[in-house]
């Protein structure tokens, strides 16, 4: 039927689709888009196609719409003409067609790379998921909240903790883990995610790993992931409802007692495949490649990341946790591991103190990378705070500047830059912004910098970053701007240490 | 990348500031040196004055006080102002001693940013390999797992295998003890194995099978000390114990765990020194998790043992809760204390 279907409507139906339509899951039943049903009504697929055709984003005449993933998109397979001599790209992928979406470029966002591989994973995962929110909302969920909430106490690595993840007050991710000494790794009983309309495809799993793995590599061990490992879940007392419980419930795993369907779902659009060396766990090497693709990295970074593991300075694991704990930020990161080649030691906690030249060094480069960072976040935000008409909003403020490190120079070039005025000048000089600004961050000026900065004229405007009690010495002509971080160098100072001790602590 | 310049700058010493500043430094790192680990307080004071100098000698720089170019390596010295110049190359210690005849010192800058030849050499080394995971032989489970995983790192460490090392995290401290006890006796061809914890720091090498050790309490004679390894951390414990060996508030602080290892160890060390000058001791010591003090307590108590044989016996003392025990152990403390203790295999000789 669904071959005729497609070859009506000028397609040729993917090898993939057929199958999904003859082996049919029952979990699937209602759900699955199927010619020959009323089609005034779903899982009829001309009712998929009509409710599509009348949003605003029409479907591309090569989907094939093939499953509900929320109220507001459609799963849609991608199939080639009927008359076409090769198959278009992604030919049998699944992707994400959304009716209403503010911005294109989350619009067909990959689910699978093959239709086969996603219907047979949300058929896993549905078949899963009432025993997993069962056992996340009526026994882990309120054993943590009488043993550890309700007393204002912190659980150790090895308590089966719950995560809870939200966006806009909807819940897109449930998950519960424990570290387990007796595989020195992390064991998970729960994983729920789910796709809401308005978060990005696989956000719900991307977070709930990164969440999953820094908490993994946080408490110790090799980083193997099990979901096979029993536990053990054990409260008596009253639930914040006012519900009197008693629990002492033994899980042998999680659900699946396997990598869960919509992980790896997740881990195949990104390349990567979870349980490939054991079905029930995600190996040392699977953790690996799975954090470095949760931990967002712009594509520079992530080079420079990739080069840093190569060579041995730190491991993927530390510099993902480091981005995700927001220790350093990205850029700050970036800038570091571009300029300087004690960025291993920085990682580490920091030369120490009584090595007073490393230390110098260390700070210097840190200090150029904290007014990079700070300098880059009022580029980037639209902050309404100081004008005094309008409320104050603090989501999606980001105007999009990007940067550019010129590693032999410790240069760096913002692009995209919109306000009307540079931060952080001194009054009356008010330069405006022209569309790219190259930066000096220095914690001191020596005459090297002032020349590097007057040879960088020709790139555009040229600004070096000073702290906001820097003494300067040095003659400066008018085409070289100086911008005053507001911290002081001891205020610097203060948050690099706080920076190098958790550096020093974050597995303790 | 940027390259690292490291240059002396000249910058007069008879400036009041100065003065003050070169004095302060003094004092503070004198004061750094005897902060507690993990203390961070009198150290970043320290560094704060450093970073002072430094700006001072920036700004000597930029007015064109003279300079010359150092060595590359790190140093510790924060100014050459006095015969402190060990380690500087001749003809830049000659410029330094002729800069103080004159009045003046000597202070090291960085320039990290610079075109040139590399002063700090690039790191290469080997990429982290992911960890092995690890599988419990005959599907042993909970603490026998554990005990296993333990023992198979000591037994590799012993073996000589590349990379090998205790790592005490995540290992309960019933096992720690009694797996190191188990491996620190007999006397035979001591290994020093070294400690990391998962954190990466270490701690310092612990002695295995450093000293014969026997087993039978019988003819033990000695002052009997009952303690639990850490205060606040158990109070129910109180009723059983003389006292705490240590302070929760010295050891139980956001530290890397090789110096809290060190520290227990060093506290260990030299309140054994005194309670054993008087005579043999018997330590019940009820134990508390934290596997960094419990390693550094017994590497010390090792230590003295072996240093002093017959001085010390210590009795490890483990919580239990009994099988049949209702609520938690302080409402039946008093009536049936024993029970939730139990003693482990003596470190005695």
């Amino acid at each position: 039927l669904i071959d005729k279907f497609c070859q009506h409507r000028g397609l040729r139906a993917p090898l993939g689709l057929v199958k999904v339509h003859s082996a049919r899951s029952p979990e699937l039943a209602a759900l699955l888009y199927r010619p020959g049903l009323h089609p005034q009504h779903p899982p009829s697929i001309e009712w998929a196609y009509d409710t599509i055709s009348k949003s605003s984003w029409p479907l591309v005449r090569n989907l094939i719409p093939v499953l509900p993933v929320d109220e507001q998109s459609f799963a849609c397979v991608v199939a080639s003409p009927a008359n076409a001599h090769k198959p278009v790209p992604g030919e049998g992928a699944v992707v994400r067609w959304h009716m209403g979406i503010g911005k294109s470029k989350y619009q067909a966002a990959l689910l699978d790379v093959s239709v086969e591989s996603y219907v047979m994973s949300v058929a896993q995962e549905l078949q899963a998921r009432p025993v997993g929110l069962r056992r996340m909302l009526d026994e882990i969920g309120p054993a943590y909240q009488i043993d550890y909430l309700a007393q204002s106490r912190r659980p150790r690595d090895y308590v089966v903790r719950p995560v809870r993840l939200a966006c806009q007050n909807v819940v897109v991710g449930l998950a519960a883990f424990a570290h387990d000494s007796v595989i020195d790794g992390m064991s998970v009983v729960a994983w729920q995610a789910c796709e809401v309309p308005h978060v990005a495809a696989h956000e719900g799993n991307r977070a709930l790993a990164a969440l999953m793995l820094c908490d993994a590599y946080q408490s110790g061990g090799t980083m193997e992931i099990r979901f096979d490992r029993p536990a053990r879940v054990q409260a008596s007392g009253k639930t914040r409802v006012g519900k009197n419980i008693k629990l002492d419930v033994c899980y042998p795993g999680h659900p699946e007692m396997s990598v869960p369907a919509s992980l790896r779902r997740y881990g195949r659009t990104r390349g990567i495949v979870l349980g490939g060396d054991d079905p029930a766990s995600i190996s040392p090497r699977e953790a690996r490649a799975l954090f470095l693709a949760v931990t967002p990295m712009p594509k520079g970074l992530a080079g420079r990341v990739q080069r840093a593991a190569d060579k041995g300075v730190s491991s993927p694991e530390q510099l993902c946790f480091t981005l995700l704990s927001q220790i350093w930020r990205e850029i700050e990161l970036d800038y570091m591991l571009a300029v300087s080649d004690r960025i291993g030691s920085i990682l580490r906690g920091g030369a120490a103190w009584t090595h007073r030249s490393a230390r110098q060094a260390e700070s210097h480069v840190c200090r150029s990378a904290l007014m990079a960072g700070m300098l880059f976040r009022c580029l980037d935000t639209r902050d309404h705070a100081t004008s005094g008409q309008e409320v104050r909003v603090l989501e999606d403020q980001r105007l999009g500047v990007t940067w550019d490190i010129s590693s032999e120079f410790g240069v760096i070039t913002f692009c995209g830059l919109s306000s009307a005025k540079l931060p952080w000048q001194a009054e009356p000089v008010s330069a405006r912004v022209e569309p790219s600004l190259t930066v000096l961050p220095r914690s001191y000026i020596c005459s090297e910098d002032l020349s590097l900065a007057r040879s960088l004229r020709n790139r555009g405007p040229v600004a070096i970053v000073v702290p906001f009690d820097f003494d300067l010495v040095l003659p400066l002509t008018d085409d070289i701007l100086i911008l005053r971080c507001p911290d002081r160098l001891s205020e610097l100072d203060r948050s690099i240490d706080a920076a190098l001790c958790k550096s020093r602590t974050m597995r303790a | 990348m940027t390259v690292e310049r490291a240059i002396l700058v000249r910058i007069a010493m008879n400036s009041p500031l100065v003065e003050v500043l070169l004095r302060d430094i003094e004092g503070a790192r004198a004061r750094s040196v005897k902060s507690l680990p993990g203390e961070r307080d009198d150290i970043f004071r320290y560094e704060s004055l450093c970073a002072k100098l430094e700006s001072l000698a920036f700004r000597a720089l930029d007015e064109g006080a003279p300079w010359l170019e150092m060595p590359p390596g790190d140093r510790s010295n924060e100014f050459y102002a006095s015969d402190q110049s060990d380690g500087l190359e001749p003809h830049v210690a000659t410029t330094v001693a002729d800069w103080i005849a004159h009045g003046f010192i000597g202070v090291e800058l960085r320039l990290p940013f610079c075109a040139g030849k590399a002063v700090v050499d690039s790191p290469v080394s080997q990429p982290h390999v992911p960890a092995e995971v690890w599988k419990a032989p005959s599907g042993a489970e909970g603490t026998g797992a554990v005990t296993l995983r333990f023992r198979c790192q000591v037994e590799d460490v012993l073996k000589g295998s590349p990379g090998s090392a205790i790592r005490p995290s995540g290992v309960a401290n019933r096992i720690l003890t009694e797996t190191l006890r188990q491996f620190s006796s007999p006397q035979r061809d001591r290994l020093d194995a070294p400690v990391v914890y998962r954190d990466g720091s270490q701690g310092r090498p612990f002695p295995l099978r450093s000293l014969t050790m026997r087993t039978d309490l019988a003819g033990l004679t000695g002052s009997i000390i009952r303690v639990s390894l850490l205060s606040i951390r158990h109070p129910e414990m109180d009723a059983e114990v003389d006292g705490a060996w240590l302070r929760n508030v010295d050891v139980s602080r956001s530290r890397p765990e090789g110096e809290t290892d060190q520290r227990v160890e060093e506290i260990t060390r030299s309140q054994l020194r005194e309670l054993c000058a008087s005579g043999p001791v018997i330590l019940y010591m009820y134990q508390t998790g934290l596997g960094a003090a419990v390693m550094g307590f017994y590497r010390a108590a090792l230590l003295q043992m072996i240093s002093a044989p017959d001085s010390l016996t210590v009795i490890p003392m483990y919580y239990r809760k009994p099988p049949n025990a209702r609520g938690t152990p302080w409402e039946r403390l008093g009536t049936q204390q024993q029970p939730y203790y139990v003693g482990g295999t003596p470190w005695m000789t």
